[in-house]
């Protein structure tokens, strides 16, 4: 669903991904790992757009989108959901979700908000709130519906658990597999918390230097040298 | 602001627009009539300014283009429907002027501060070329001459018309403008200025909806240039630089911003009061005006409309 070949990117004449492969099924959830300064937000921020390639390929469902402007990548059916969430405060909930439907196309906006509403009900009851006022866990839960009211192919989560409490984390941990498996999404999970990672992902890389360094079944991810091998933990 | 609490600002305003011919003399209708001339200029810039957050330091180019036009069309010789004719092209002028600086400045990635900047130096280049360009613009002197409002055999010369024709063209402006702001397109330009780049990664192509945008906000204050020198008569340079633009960014912020009505209501008080006290002493106006906006920025940052809200609020037995 989701390949990326080669991919290099950086901040002007800073390099920092220096030739990133990497195929996301559709239904996957991938855990991307590493050291803070390894690239794991640069390697989010240029599969999302903001950022642009350098050199190498993305493609989404075959489409070659390397080129392409972050709405058209959108469009094409990549969503990102940054670090800080980046919902839009000076809109209700519901405004929210409404607004987060344009990459789907013109179809049923009001089935869209209610698939939404459905996987995460506080968001129904709050629907008119203005989404400034919600805590850091309800703006992540806002974050990832909205996401999922473009019905994306591929949806990249950068650091869901930041500043969250332990109970929404647990829920954010059972929702993204499936979410993704009920719905085909390919999912990239960047994420500190290993528990988090671990318990979400069918399979995870780690990333050092703007490189993969190493790729495996989670299972694998259990051990206690490969963990202070790559993340020094 | 609610819907219901607009709206109900909105009649009431109606209302006041509809009786105020009964009690005042033609000579202070014609005044408020180019106060609200004044204040749909601001609505246009609220507009853009009050979705996007971004602010337009040289909004006075767009109506003083639309004026110079409306000037010069409604002026030529062998023209028929010259009122018409002036009316839409000095709404397609404005529009197309900023619809190319919006593409090259959107499209171009400049935004914030900058764009503040460039929009200010622009308001001085319009105002350098208006009177520089004397063949066309008249220089310094400007215009004289220019045609009052006539479609055909209606006249709307008289005070009572032309404040009727104004008042009517600022209604339905102010709510077409206040359905786009509250609708999905308005919605979007909201996500637009809280953070274009989350916007873009919905899928919206941000530099677009930001320049059909501030089209659409030159073009309406082109249309209340073509209007103000129609009822004036004539054309002057200083109805495209950047004093202009400075008093309609004031007339916004003391208004209340985002609001629309705010910003009519703003013009209508700063254009009256300044009028008041420039008759008793001149030089203190700049001063007063000065210090009245640097209160309103500290003390009333929503503006003027807010004030209504703050008391509700400290008012006993209201919850809000």
């Amino acid at each position: 669903m989701l390949t990326v070949s080669g991919l290099k990117s950086g901040y002007g004449a800073l390099p920092v991904l220096h030739g990133v492969d990497l195929a996301i099924s559709a239904g996957e959830v991938v855990g991307l790992l590493g050291r803070n300064g390894a690239g794991k937000t640069t390697l989010l921020r240029t599969l999302g757009g903001a950022l642009v390639a350098q050199a190498g390929t993305i493609r989404i469902d075959g489409r070659d989108v390397s080129r392409s402007r972050t709405y058209m990548r959108a469009r094409a059916g990549i969503a990102h959901v940054p670090q800080g969430r980046g919902i839009f405060g000076r809109l209700t909930v519901e405004e929210n979700l409404e607004v987060g439907t344009r990459a789907a196309g013109k179809i049923d906006v009001k089935r869209l908000l209610d698939e939404a509403y459905a996987h995460f009900p506080i968001l129904r009851d709050r629907r008119r709130q203005m989404a400034g006022t919600f805590s850091g866990g309800q703006q992540q839960m806002l974050a990832i519906a909205r996401a999922l009211c473009g019905q994306p192919k591929a949806l990249l989560l950068d650091e869901p658990s930041e500043g969250i409490q332990p109970n929404i984390v647990q829920e954010i941990g059972e929702l993204v597999p499936r979410l993704a498996r009920e719905r085909g999404i390919a999912v990239l999970l960047v994420e500190q918390n290993l528990d988090l990672a671990l318990h979400a992902s069918g399979r995870c890389i780690v990333m050092d230097k703007g490189l993969i360094v190493h790729a495996a079944e989670t299972s694998a991810f259990r051990n206690e040298e490969l963990l202070a091998q790559f993340l020094a933990l | 602001m609610s819907n219901r609490t607009w709206f109900v600002t909105f009649a009431t305003g109606i209302l006041l627009l509809a009786l105020l011919p009964n009690v005042v003399d033609g000579y202070m209708l014609g005044v408020m009539r180019d106060a609200l001339i004044f204040g749909l200029f601001a609505a246009s810039l609220d507009f853009f300014w009050g979705r996007t957050g971004i602010l337009c330091f040289g909004h006075a180019c767009f109506f003083g283009l639309g004026g110079y036009v409306m000037a010069i069309v409604s002026m030529m010789p062998d023209l028929a429907q010259q009122t018409l004719f002036g009316l839409v092209a000095a709404v397609a002028a404005s529009a197309l002027l900023a619809a190319v600086i919006g593409y090259f400045m959107f499209f171009g990635g400049v935004r914030g501060s900058y764009f503040t900047i460039v929009t200010l130096a622009l308001a001085v280049i319009a105002q350098q070329v208006a009177v520089s360009w004397s063949d066309v613009t008249g220089g310094d002197t400007g215009l004289l001459g220019v045609p009052p409002l006539a479609f055909g055999a209606l006249d709307l010369s008289g005070d009572i018309a032309s404040y009727a024709a104004v008042a009517v063209i600022l209604v339905v402006c102010l709510l077409g403008l206040r359905l786009v702001s509250v609708g999905p397109w308005g919605k979007v330009l909201t996500a637009i200025g809280d953070n274009e780049m989350r916007a873009a990664a919905l899928g919206y192509n941000a530099a677009q909806r930001l320049t059909l945008t501030f089209t659409l906000s030159a073009a309406i204050a082109g249309l209340a240039g073509a209007l103000y020198v129609a009822m004036a008569g004539l054309v002057a340079p200083d109805l495209i630089g950047l004093l202009l633009s400075t008093e309609v960014v004031v007339w916004v912020a003391i208004g209340g911003r985002g609001t629309l009505i705010g910003p009519v209501v703003g013009a209508v008080l700063v254009q009256r009061a300044q009028q008041e006290i420039s008759s008793y002493n001149p030089s203190l106006w700049p001063l007063i005006i000065g210090c009245i906006f640097v209160l309103i920025v500290f003390l009333l940052p929503d503006g003027i409309l807010s004030i209504a809200q703050r008391l509700r609020g400290v008012l006993p037995g209201r919850t809000r």
